[in-house]
């Protein structure tokens, strides 16, 4: 028996990593992982094939020079192939678009080659992010890899291909016996499918036409690398090398005895996959971890009958296994393990703030498309059947190779924007990185939102780009207004456009579901956008100043609190916080209550009135509730939406049709922003309010819920309460530090134009918990610098009336001089003064 | 501490060694490395690496240690370890295919046992029990002793006999242990008064036997699971006053006698009330008649075999927790009784076949390990071994005994048997007859090595009580019969001197075959 072994470790940091979380990775795995190759290379039947994520090869090209210089020494020793993969290693399955697969292949070739030197057609396969596919990508994806030379070689789960039902007919994944009561007598007799032990071969392919090998991953192998531990609870031994080197061994020789059986005596092959930073960063022992990995590689080097091996070379010199996968009949179910089989669109659709994510990259992608149409209709075609044109403009959009199509035509029509419209498509791919797409919805660990805020800053930026260049060609014609079903959940929203900010507000809870804002001088300037989208991505920065020019201000997590169960036995939807709900709460003997779910009520559009650079929304609900020993009452509320070009106001109007004694009535707006503060070097964030003092007397009550306390690495809450003089406003200061040394505030105001005289003021963190009980608790736990602020002031009702009339503005990068008021809340404990 | 605890598990298996595979022959060998030795081995190499001293007696028959260091048996465990996974995975392919999830799940269940048991042994114990076994020697967790030969039943022996099987007993495990043995296990607490004097010739210090040796009374009676259960009459011994609570000096010799403690004994070999006979223990006596993996559990000691529910080896874990602590807990009253009656660190002996742990009580290696847990954290019991005694002050005069049915030696000499002693007897005599003739030519000097083989072989124990148990009688008669034919060969070509082509060539076969003891 001779069996090989293809050990391919996945690097991968995300792009707008934390500083610290990359140094620490780099530290604890990255060098690491040099040194030990260096050790490793020396062993004669050493190989490993390894892939790089662009996103980790773009921040290693920006800041660690001498790496990649090692590594490229290491390289020469022949014993190291690298695999191609995707340049934002991003679920670009989800893009509306037919182009991106080969776009980001092409992309990764790219960098690849200008990083290392080697080129698409050396990689040893390709690694598809998480393995994540379905029939669509793969057929992408082999006729990208094709197109530029790679061989469309894919190591994919190994129950992407053998579905349960085929192992085990009579199991509880027996469809026929789970449906129709009987074992499907077909799947214990005569259908062909593979043994599991014959999954260690390369096995061939087709999906349309398009030829592909794909290699099973066995997550055993995952599992046990590296592991020392029991393998079980009931396991009598500690896991060695020599025992994982024992399973590896083991099912080769299985595989190989059952090829053999069945006439093939062909040599098998086990891909072991696994992400890189298991090594050294997950168990903080780098030592430990590559002493396990040496004796397990020098276990290997001995044996005669095992070595390691590149995925391409093992393919060149074995061939594949001459059968089809069992389940190309199920059509390569779209199957990702870690977010139970939702699959990824299950999870981006299936969660409302992924969900917004999405909608605005397909804003984008429609004015890609506007924008990609209108300069295809310049291009004049000199051909003798006229009517080709418009097929031939149908062609080029639903070709492949769109982007490079209408970048040439660029070109040759408006070569001052071909540089915008690189830009503009690598944003735009860029928000496809994987990460916050599921990592946000492990359901280990928890929240990112962070590597999404930083897209989604960029891709505001990019949408502005693209209205530009249309409003340039005289093509622009989007209403500032729009009343459409923006999130895709089967209503309509309203989507308001200025170029200084963005909006939708939904019907449901009458709220603000997403608010994006953008500084005057970047939003009036195609130049100034371009150049800004030019410098940090012509050739991706590792860290940037985004969020000086560049802010989402709504776009939040969702909340517990807000949780709709549909059994209890736990399914349940969670809905984010958003802002500019408004609850009613009732005041009787000492007990407060809120009423009539108004916060989540549905709202009637009253009017929706745009004049020049100004838009009015107004929305209304009203409920009559009994409430005990009284007669019904009906509380209508409405809220108008005052948005113009830099700013937004807020009236909101809660009205009784009677008076009732003994009861005092509140209304409670939320004012909420998703901002937060940042520090991703020291992981100190700072955040406060600034009190903006009026000239009435009193005193207001304020409480400052779960303010953050930082004790070395460990964070508690505590509340505060105190007194404050009546103010006009509040301002918000949150302090962004980028590992590129910047510092700087930015400020969201708030400011009551009108109001019953507040009551008290409730400041709590925009979202406490996330998914509770779904994920773990810290990785649950949110507060002000993971999920930003909610103002909630207390507005009593004054002859069964209630307003709050507050207007919000924001402005970017300003010096946050706490010392210029003169009662200031901290958020943070200890980070001013 | 009140009470010391002395565990002494007794290991043997017949020589089988290129005796046939299955369903008689090399498979008992494998079974008991594969459910016993390997099982026990691992998890006291883990006590040990938890850094908790749990020691233990154990005592191998020299056949049983050769057959281990056989690289023959080496390989071939490995080979049917893996038949065995196999066999269980398709097993399980099977069973699914029926909709019989539950018994699929127990044939993965064996299928991972076996492949965790060939990891252990290939990686583990680098497939050797032996280097094993002398480690944890030279750790302080086992203290090794030998027995007989070929385990011969000594008190039925001839003296000439009697004396080989015990020479060579030390002297295999001299060769494999490269140190002197302390003590002797009497096959089946076989004793009778003299024995101990071939004992002190061969510088043995100490022996055990059954209860009733020294304390008189009624025999326990039953000896091992898989007993006929046939009515016998049980001699009631004069009861002597003395108490197997401490370690006696044989009556004016100077060597020492372990007597068994009968509770402890009872707790796990009693067929009516011993831990094994739980309902959720795997029911031993049901096999598949498809693959021979027992799918059932006891379900009710009593009620006919068609009648076994499935078995859930979870279930049975957590009875093993359960019994462990009740055992333990026995130990302590029983500990603190024997205090009260007057005994200072009283001994508690508890004496068991090895093979009854894992092999027959499947759920007996995990059992014996959750006991050594429970004991290391009583604060009432000591594991203690047999050199860790003090020197025996009281002395005793013991009864002819053993310990199994009926006290005596019913077991090995009855109606079924007493032809067998025959033959035993003879088979020495002709051996004895040429013992002084000198051999001059090397086929001669083997010929006469390999019928001492041969004649050890006809006096194992085992061949009388497979007869006498009417289980494996036709295996245990052919094995009998062949053993002395080759003698008989052997001897008479020896006093012929004629050692031609086909006798070379036959006698080539049989070295082959009843290929051990290379020290001979």
């Amino acid at each position: 028996m001779k069996g090989h072994i293809a050990f391919c470790p996945h690097f991968h940091q995300p792009h707008f990593q934390l500083y610290r979380t990359r140094e620490e990775a780099f530290q604890n795995s990255y060098k690491p992982w040099l040194q030990m190759l260096a050790q490793a290379v020396q062993l004669d039947s050493f190989f490993i094939n390894l892939h790089f994520s662009g996103p980790f090869l773009y921040w290693l090209s920006d800041t660690k020079p001498e790496f990649i210089d090692y590594f490229n020494t290491l390289l020469t020793s022949g014993k190291i192939g690298l695999l191609g993969g995707l340049a934002d290693e991003p679920f670009i399955q989800l893009s509306s678009r037919n182009d991106d697969v080969l776009y980001q292949m092409k992309k990764y070739d790219e960098l690849l080659s200008r990083v290392t030197g080697v080129t698409a057609g050396e990689w040893q396969g390709i690694h598809l992010v998480e393995r994540e596919c379905g029939e669509m990508l793969l057929y992408q994806a082999s006729q990208a890899a094709r197109a530029i030379q790679a061989q469309p070689i894919f190591y994919l789960d190994a129950e992407t291909f053998y579905a349960s039902h085929f192992t085990y007919p009579g199991s509880e994944e027996d469809y026929c016996l789970k449906h129709f009561g009987f074992t499907d007598p077909v799947a214990k007799t005569t259908i062909s499918h593979l043994p599991q032990n014959l999954l260690f071969f390369g096995l061939r392919d087709e999906i349309n036409g398009q030829e592909f090998i794909s290699v099973p991953v066995h997550s055993q192998f995952r599992y046990q690398l590296l592991k020392r531990n029991q393998f079980t609870n009931e396991d009598r031994v500690i896991i060695k090398p020599e025992h994982y080197y024992f399973y590896v061994k083991d099912a080769l020789e299985q595989a190989y005895n059952q090829a053999q059986s069945l006439g093939k005596p062909m040599e098998p092959l086990l891909v072991i996959f696994e992400d890189a930073e298991k090594f050294g960063q997950w168990s903080k022992d780098p030592k430990g971890d590559r002493e396990w990995l040496m004796e397990f590689f020098a276990l290997v080097d001995k044996d005669p009958d095992l070595d390691f091996i590149g995925l391409k070379d093992y393919l060149h010199t074995h061939g594949y296994f001459d059968t089809y996968p069992a389940s190309s009949s199920h059509s390569y179910p779209e199957w990702e393990n870690w977010t139970a089989r939702r699959g990824i669109r299950g999870v981006t659709f299936g969660d409302k703030r992924l969900r917004k994510v999405i909608c605005r990259l397909r804003d984008a992608e429609r004015l890609q498309d506007k924008f990609e149409r209108a300069v295809l209709n310049k291009l004049d075609i000199q051909t003798d059947l006229p009517d080709l044109g418009p097929s031939l403009q149908r062609s080029i959009m639903n070709s492949p190779e769109r982007f490079e199509m209408v970048e040439k035509v660029l070109e040759q029509y408006y070569p001052d924007w071909v540089e915008y419209y690189r830009l503009v498509n690598r944003v735009r791919h860029l928000v496809y990185q994987e990460d916050p797409k599921w990592a946000s919805r492990h359901p280990n660990y928890g929240s990112s939102p962070f590597y999404d805020m930083q897209g989604l800053a960029y891709l505001e930026i990019a949408i502005r780009v693209l209205a530009e260049m249309l409003r340039k060609m005289n093509e622009f014609n989007e209403d500032t207004v729009q009343y459409r079903d923006w999130d895709m959940d089967g209503r309509n929203e309203i989507v308001i456009e200025h170029d200084q900010h963005s909006l939708v507000l939904d019907r449901a809870g009458g709220c603000l579901v997403y608010h994006h804002a953008i500084t005057p001088q970047i939003a009036d300037s195609l130049d100034k956008a371009g150049q800004l989208l030019g410098k940090d991505f012509k050739r991706l920065r590792a860290y940037n100043q985004i969020h000086r020019s560049s802010y989402p201000l709504v776009m939040t997590e969702s909340d517990s609190d807000l949780k709709q169960e549909f059994y209890p036995e736990g399914g349940r939807q969670e809905v984010p916080r958003n802002s500019m709900r408004c609850s009613i709460w009732i005041a009787m003997l000492d007990q407060e209550m809120a009423i009539g779910n108004f916060d989540t009520r549905e709202y009637t559009i009253e009017s929706i009135q745009s004049q020049e650079k100004m838009t009015i929304v107004t929305m209304r609900t009203q409920a009559t509730l009994d409430l005990v020993s009284y007669d019904p009452i009906t509380i209508t509320l409405r809220k108008t939406f005052v948005i113009d070009e830099n700013s937004l106001q807020v009236v909101f109007n809660a009205q009784l049709n009677r008076r009732v004694e003994n009861m005092r009535f509140f209304m409670v707006p939320e004012l909420v922003s998703s901002a937060a503060p940042s520090d991703e070097v020291h992981f100190r964030p700072c955040a406060w309010l600034g009190v903006i003092p009026s000239k009435q007397p009193g005193e207001i009550p304020a409480k400052v819920c779960d303010v953050v306390a930082i004790e070395g690495e460990s964070l508690s809450y505590i509340n505060q309460e105190q007194d404050l003089s009546p103010f006009d406003g509040l301002d918000y200061l949150y302090r962004l530090e980028s590992a590129d040394g910047s510092s700087y505030y930015n400020r969201i105001s708030y400011r009551i134009q009108k109001s019953n005289p507040i009551h008290r003021l409730e400041i709590k963190p925009a979202v406490r918990n996330y998914y509770h009980n779904y994920v773990f608790n810290e990785q649950s736990s949110l507060s002000y610098h993971t999920s930003g602020l909610m103002l909630c002031p207390w507005i009593p009702f004054d002859e069964g009336e209630a307003l709050l009339s507050i207007l919000v503005d924001w402005h970017f990068d300003v010096q946050g001089n706490h010392e210029a008021y003169e009662e200031v809340l901290p958020l943070i404990k200890g980070c001013i003064g | 501490m009140n009470a010391r605890i002395m565990m002494v598990l007794h290991s043997h298996i017949p020589y089988v060694k290129r005796q046939g595979r299955w369903p008689f022959g090399e498979v008992w060998l494998f079974e008991a490395m594969a459910e016993t030795y390997i099982p026990l081995l691992i998890n006291l190499l883990k006590l040990h690496g938890e850094g908790k001293v749990t020691p233990i007696t154990m005592s191998f028959s020299p056949v049983l240690l050769e057959q281990l260091n056989s690289k023959y048996i080496k390989q071939e465990f490995i080979s049917y370890l893996k038949e065995r996974e196999n066999m269980a995975r398709a097993d399980e392919r099977y069973y699914l295919a029926q909709s019989n999830q539950e018994f699929a799940r127990i044939a993965a269940y064996y299928a991972s046992f076996y492949r965790d048991i060939r990891r252990d042994y290939e990686i583990e114990l680098n497939r050797d029990i032996i280097q094993a076994l002398r480690y944890l020697q030279s750790k302080g967790h086992l203290e090794i002793i030998t027995t007989a030969a070929t385990h011969a039943y000594l008190p039925l022996l001839d003296r000439t006999s009697l004396e080989s099987q015990i020479y060579w007993g030390k002297r295999l495990y001299e060769q494999v242990f490269s140190m002197e043995p302390q003590g002797f296990w009497l096959p089946e607490c076989g004793y009778f008064q003299g024995i101990e004097d071939v004992l002190i010739e061969n510088g043995f210090n100490y022996f055990f036997v059954d209860s009733h040796a020294i304390e008189g009374g009624k025999p326990l009676g039953a000896m091992s699971p898989g007993g006929s259960g046939e009515e016998v009459e049980i001699e009631t011994f004069a009861s002597t006053g003395l108490s197997t609570y401490r370690p006696y000096r044989i009556e004016n010799r100077n060597i020492t006698v372990f007597g068994r403690n009968s509770m402890v004994s009872q707790q796990v070999w009693s067929a009516d009330y011993g831990y094994p006979g739980d309902e959720d223990y795997r029911e031993f006596h049901k096999s598949s008649d498809k693959s021979g993996f027992k799918y059932w559990r006891v379900t009710n000691r009593n009620q006919s075999i068609d009648k076994k529910q499935p078995y859930d080896p979870d279930a049975a874990q957590l009875k093993v927790k359960q019994h462990a602590a009740h055992f333990v807990s026995n130990l302590e009253n029983t500990g603190r009784h024997a205090v009260e009656i007057g005994f200072n660190h009283p001994l508690i002996v508890g004496c068991y076949d090895t093979e009854l742990f894992g092999h027959w009580w499947w759920e007996g290696i995990n059992w014996l390990s959750e006991v050594f847990n429970c004991i290391h954290n009583s604060t009432e019991l000591e594991l203690v071994l047999p050199s860790q005694v003090e020197p025996a002050t009281h002395q005793a005069k013991l009864f002819e005994s053993s310990w199994g049915m009926g006290g005596k030696h019913y077991v090995w000499e009855n109606e079924e048997t007493s032809w067998m002693w025959d033959i035993i007897r003879k088979a020495g005599e002709e051996y004895q007859s040429l013992k002084g003739m000198e051999q001059e030519t090397l086929m001669g000097q083997r010929a006469m090595s390999q019928a001492i083989k041969e004649l050890m072989l006809i006096q194992s124990s085992d061949w009388l009580f497979m007869v006498s148990n009417n289980s494996t009688r036709d295996y245990a008669l052919k094995r009998f019969y062949e053993h002395y034919t080759k003698l008989l060969r052997l001897t008479h070509t020896v006093r012929n001197q004629q050692f031609d082509d086909s006798f070379k060539e036959w006698l080539r076969r049989i070295q082959y075959e009843d290929d051990f003891f290379s020290c001979l």
